[in-house]
């Protein structure tokens, strides 16, 4: 095995934290230095050296940034780092804007050799992977439509986050949560070219969305439905996709509190009897999955991109932008500016 | 690590039909005397999975002593005959050649549509999410040639090789010939790192001598090979609630009969990372109703009688979803991935 290699993270809130368990257990990888404006956080000691200013980490001896800091600052701190010749990890959304991710790309394009990736974790959830399994083996014939709920309970104090400010976050839930759905509905099916979209603030008032209700159509004819809010107030996530044969129901999410509830892979197989003995009640097959592996393989995707040369095509710069163009029509089309 | 939970509609009697099988089950026991109880050698042994020395008696089935361990709860068969005397039993007895002509053939179809053609899905499933390159297969031990023929069938694997099969195959069907056959158990195999994928189909219930076989497994598959497995478990429902009286538990066709925990410690020792366990069985229940429908006076716990008595056959569904969900249906499967 050739030298590890050397890992800063800018921004230790939730995300950071997350990664940085993610450095700890990669064998590959070696945890140089963490930035945080915050720093000292109470009651979090990284075991490494901290740092106030993201240049003084970027600048030091590192191969990767991990910039997982709020939506209006992550373009700032990814184009440094690819400029001072970084690869870069970086949180989903980029940015705010389809500007920012525009802007990202040229700094990559000026910085070719280096490795640039998205978290758009929910690709390397074990659920969606055995779906995209099965959809892509045509045993359950081709996608007729897709059908996606993600949401948040909503709780105390959860308008002052900074999620819902405007100038940090740029978007309410749907470029929050609602962006993973969007990432997925295009794993399955591409991109859509008709884009419908109903953007409501009913409950919190934060002058950002609480509330989208998405419909995409694309060239094949394949129609996807988005419902992403922050007003379910039980944590959710269930993606449905109808395919010709049958159905396949990936529900709940590992997580680290595992509050979206256990993930589960339901595969059922379309009736073929006469409709009148159809009971609507198909075999069913239910995959139950204990250990999120999204955290770790998406970074070992990201690794062996680095070490190999390879390009990155999982999360890379171009979904990136796709998604932001897609959310920047979805609010376009109910006329929202933020 | 994950779990299945499957519904479908078959029922014990479309794949264990009563009087094939109790024929069956009256021939194996007059072979189990001929082969194993007079002059043939046998010997004590430790806990199979977990080779913890300390046991408890289990029951007496045909004359030999099965034992239950006391560390992991696995069921075995101690003192045991040699592999040599089981590959003997297995060649020619009068039960094997009843089950090849008779029984087999009797469920053949079914078994068929509803076990074989589903398991070879799931390999090629799997093998896709974990190992997408994998193209050689082999399918060791084997006792179940339409699992074969299947396999074949589904052309998706360059090199199909059937490794010490313990059944007469029929070499003229027209799948089988398209395999590499090698007569010869694995544990003398010389060549290593050359299966990408394994299936271990009710195989690990027949071995006499499991830390050999599991270390000759460990050596044909490269690193990061699947090994796919059913057996049944003794944690499961219909075993635990009817023992001894289990018309599952007999020897030699379950010399072994591993819990889960067992089976984890056991492949864990042997270098194996555990993807899948699953116990998606879809008959417990329905085997504990038989066998308290043909004999009443059975003693079973209060709780299962009166399920049986006041319940219909959806609760009988939904606790049976419970055990599959909860890894407690006697029917077990897993996909076993060799350390990098």
């Amino acid at each position: 095995m050739g030298r590890k290699l050397k890992a800063g993270i800018v921004g230790y809130g939730y995300m950071g934290q997350i990664r940085k368990a993610v450095i700890d257990e990669h064998p590959d990888l070696e945890l140089a230095g963490i930035c945080d404006v915050n720093l000292p956080l109470a009651g979090l000691n990284p075991g490494c050296e901290t740092l106030k200013q993201y240049p003084d980490l970027v600048n030091r001896d590192i191969d990767i940034v991990f910039v997982c800091t709020p939506n209006a600052y992550s373009p700032e701190i990814v184009i440094y780092s690819l400029n001072h010749g970084k690869h870069v990890f970086c949180e989903k959304p980029p940015g705010c804007s389809v500007k920012d991710i525009k802007d990202i790309i040229e700094a990559e394009k000026a910085n070719k050799r280096l490795k640039l990736m998205f978290g758009f974790n929910h690709r390397y959830h074990p659920g969606i992977k055995e779906a995209k399994v099965l959809a892509d083996s045509d045993r359950l014939g081709k996608i007729l439509c897709l059908r996606g709920v993600y949401g948040k309970s909503g709780g105390l104090s959860f308008e002052k986050s900074w999620r819902n400010k405007k100038e940090i976050s740029g978007g309410g839930i749907l470029l929050d949560q609602g962006i993973h759905m969007l990432d997925l509905f295009r794993l399955f099916c591409g991109d859509f070219q008709e884009v419908k979209g109903l953007i409501t603030d009913s409950y919190w008032n934060t002058e950002l969305e609480d509330n989208a209700f998405v419909l995409l159509r694309n060239n094949k004819g394949q129609v996807a439905m988005l419902h992403s809010s922050a007003t379910l107030w039980k944590h959710t996530f269930r993606l449905e996709i109808f395919l010709e044969k049958g159905y396949l129901t990936v529900s709940g999410l590992l997580s680290k509190t595992g509050s979206y509830g256990r993930e589960t892979l339901i595969v059922g197989k379309r009736q073929f009897e006469d409709e009148t003995f159809a009971l609507g009640n198909p075999r069913e097959e239910i995959t139950y999955f204990d250990r999120d592996i999204s955290w770790l393989s998406e970074v070992s995707d990201f690794v062996d991109c680095i070490q190999n040369d390879k390009p990155v095509t999982n999360s890379s710069s171009e979904d990136a932008l796709k998604i932001m163009e897609l959310i920047d029509r979805i609010y376009q089309d109910d006329n929202i500016k933020y | 690590m994950k779990t299945i939970v499957q519904y479908d509609d078959i029922r014990e009697v479309e794949l264990k039909p009563s009087t094939p099988l109790n024929t069956y089950l009256k021939l194996t026991q007059e072979d189990v005397k001929a082969y194993f109880l007079e002059g043939a050698e046998l010997s004590d042994c430790n806990c199979p999975a977990c080779l913890t020395g300390e046991s408890n008696e289990g029951f007496v089935k045909f004359g030999l002593h099965y034992r239950e361990c006391a560390s992991c709860k696995t069921l075995y068969l101690s003192p045991r005959p040699e592999e040599a005397t089981i590959d003997e039993y297995y060649r020619s007895s009068k039960a094997r050649r009843f089950w090849e002509e008779q029984l087999s053939t009797a469920t053949g179809a079914k078994r068929r549509e509803k076990l074989f053609k589903p398991r070879v899905q799931w390999i090629i499933e799997t093998i896709e999410e974990y190992l997408p390159s994998a193209r050689r297969f082999a399918s060791i031990n084997t006792i179940h040639q339409p699992f074969l023929e299947e396999l074949i069938e589904s052309n998706y694997f360059k090199e199909i090789t059937i490794l010490n099969p313990k059944i007469k195959l029929n070499r003229l069907n027209s799948q089988i010939k398209k395999a590499k056959l090698v007569e010869q158990p694995i544990a003398s195999l010389d060549r290593v790192n050359f299966a990408q994928g394994v299936s271990l189909f009710e195989v690990i219930d027949r071995l006499s001598d499991v830390e050999t076989f599991c270390q000759a497994l460990g050596r044909i598959l490269v690193p990061g090979g699947l090994c796919f497995l059913t057996t049944v478990s003794i944690s499961g429902f219909d075993l635990q609630v009817l023992w001894d009286k289990s018309n599952s538990i007999f020897p030699p066709d379950r010399i072994n009969v591993f819990s889960t925990e067992g089976l984890l410690t056991l492949f864990e020792r042997h270098g194996f990372d555990c993807i899948e366990l699953s116990t998606p069985g879809l008959l417990d229940v329905e085997i504990v109703a038989n066998a308290y429908k043909e004999n009443p006076s059975l003693v079973l716990p209060r709780f299962v009688k009166y399920l049986l008595e006041k319940r219909d056959i959806n609760a009988y569904r939904s606790f049976q979803e419970f055990l599959q969900l909860n890894r407690l249906s006697s029917f077990t499967r897993a996909v076993l991935r060799k350390k990098e």
